[in-house]
This record gives C-alpha cells, structure tokens and sequence, in this order.
C-alpha cells in the first residue's frame, strides 16, 4: 500500500499575513507584563522586609521588655539582689541573759528558716 | 546570515534578530502545528507562542543540537500541552458540528471517498506519540536522528514509533477503502436492479 506516500503532500498551510509583526506586539506585550511582574515583586519584598523590621522592633521594645534595652536601663530601681545572710543571736542572747528578771519570748515570726534580708 | 550568528543576537536581546528567525521559521512552524492539531487557528496561535518562547528562552540554547531542532522541540512541547488541555476540556462549538455534518467530512463512521481527507483523518486519531514523530518524519522531512534530539529520544524509540505510527495510518486506510469498495459495490448493485 503506496498511500503513505500522500503524506508528505497534505496541503501544507502558511502563517497569516503579518504574523510577524502580531509576534512582536506580543513579545513586546509580554516584555511589559514581566517588568511589571519584578516591579510588583520587587515592591512586595521590600514591604514585607520592612514589616518584618518594624515587627521585630515593636516586639523587642514593647511586647517583650524584661529583655529589651529600655527594660534594662529603667527597671534597675526595681531589681531586687537577694543576699542570704544567717544571723546568729545566740550570743547576743548570753550577753544579755546575765541582767535578771529579764524574760525572752522567742517567737518565730516567718516561715521561712532563713532570713532573707533585703537591700 | 548564518543561523547561528542570528542564534547569537537574539542572545543578546536583538529583536531585528528574532524577526529574521520568525520570517525564517513561520510558515514551517505554523505548517507543522497545523498537521498536528488540524486546526489552522490553533496552529497560528500556537506558533505565536512557541516564538515568544524561543526569545525568551533564547539563552538556554546550546548549539549542540541544529536551531531548527531546539524550535520545533518547543513547539512539540506546547502542542502536545494544549492537545492534553483541550481534551481535558473536550468541548465542540456548534458550529464546528453543523458544518462538519452539512459538509459531510470528517466522520470516523462514514469514511469520505479522498484519500487526503482520510489521511487526515487517520492523522487526527493518531496518538500524538506516534503523531509527531509521523509528522516530522513524512511531511517536515526530519531525519530519524533529527526527530530523536527533538523529541529528547532514542533513535531506537523514534524508529519504532514512525513504524507504528506508519501501520496505525495504513490499517485505518485500508478500513476506509473496504468501506469504500462496500458502498461501491452496493451502489452498482442497485444499479443493476434498476
């Protein structure tokens, strides 16, 4: 069978007149669409940078002081060193024990075994 | 200018360049899109693009492979995206179908009597995986090894591709000239009664 031989001469069918310069008016429309795209781009990360910046600035200052400058430099008035320092009234007690009729209450007055003094 | 000194400029963002390459390649290109789809308004659009592409991905292009090669491998590629995308869609304007049924062609139940349209027929049903390789071989005129660096295949798979494709073509042929031979037969017959 020789029909194959017909392919080749399938009516062959030429590009329109002015295809050329429909290819280049949409090359040139394309060209505009991808500038258009980086400057929406370009735009999009530097605004999400800067909002990360402004973010992690109100965040140091404002939602987490205890660790921020302005914490640091204000709220030292208020920081508080705790010093343990055992007091021994024992010989304070022989001391005074020589006066007589002198009578001593002892009286626990916190719950805490150590007393903590504070500057 | 050699082919690839145009090749070069377009490179570097020459578009009197790339107008050369487009009034080299249009009408081979849109030819090829057209046997593929049978659709010329398709083929055109299609080209339109494949053009765009072949600026735009002009960098990309190693002189490995002949240019000619690198243009049609994209406009295979996009041709067989849009073939999935309207099958995918698989929708017919009626008008498409009233002319089809007043001109009475194109039918796979009623084989028309030319060979061409038969042809095309039979091309039209053709897996596009044994489609392109068909086309390129038979009515672009590509060498085996030309369609194997176009398609990115082996020259064993091209050659076996073109081969079934080939036999695809011919049984459907033949089925169309038995029906042919049938309603011939039958015409005489009730010619002969009368």
């Amino acid at each position: 069978m020789d029909e194959l031989k017909y392919l080749g001469q399938l009516p062959r069918v030429q590009a329109p007149i002015g295809f050329e310069s429909r290819v280049l008016a949409g090359l040139a429309e394309r060209k505009e669409r991808r500038l258009r795209r980086v400057k929406t781009l370009r735009f999009s990360l530097a605004g999400a940078s800067a909002f990360l910046l402004v973010g992690f600035v109100v965040t140091r200052l404002f939602i987490l002081p205890g660790t921020g400058p302005i914490a640091s430099a204000g709220g030292k008035k208020d920081r508080l060193i705790p010093i343990n320092e055992p007091v021994d009234y024992s010989r304070e007690i022989r001391e005074l024990a020589r006066d007589s009729g002198t009578i001593y209450i002892l009286e626990q007055v916190s719950d805490i075994n150590t007393a903590d003094i504070s500057y | 200018m050699d082919e690839q000194d145009l090749v070069r400029k377009v490179q570097a963002g020459d578009q009197d360049a790339f107008a050369e390459i487009v009034r080299l390649y249009k009408d081979r290109i849109v030819n090829y899109l057209a046997q593929f789809t049978g659709d010329y308004q398709k083929a055109v659009d299609l080209s339109q693009e494949t053009f765009i592409r072949v600026y735009f991905k002009a960098k990309k292009y190693k002189p490995l492979a002949p240019f000619s090669s690198w243009i049609y491998a994209i406009a295979s590629n996009l041709a067989k995206t849009e073939l999935k995308r309207s099958s995918r869609r698989n929708t017919v304007s009626l008008e498409e179908v009233t002319s089809q049924f007043d001109s009475g062609i194109y039918s796979k139940d009623r084989p028309d009597t030319g060979l061409i349209k038969n042809l095309r027929s039979a091309l039209d049903d053709l897996h596009p995986r044994y489609r392109i390789p068909v086309i390129l071989k038979d009515i672009e005129g590509f060498s085996q090894e030309e369609i194997a660096k176009i398609l990115n295949k082996p020259v064993g798979t091209v050659k076996a591709r073109i081969s079934r494709g080939r036999g695809y073509l011919k049984r459907e042929l033949e089925k169309a000239l038995h029906v042919r031979g049938e309603g011939a037969a039958l015409k005489g017959e009730s010619h002969g009664r009368a």
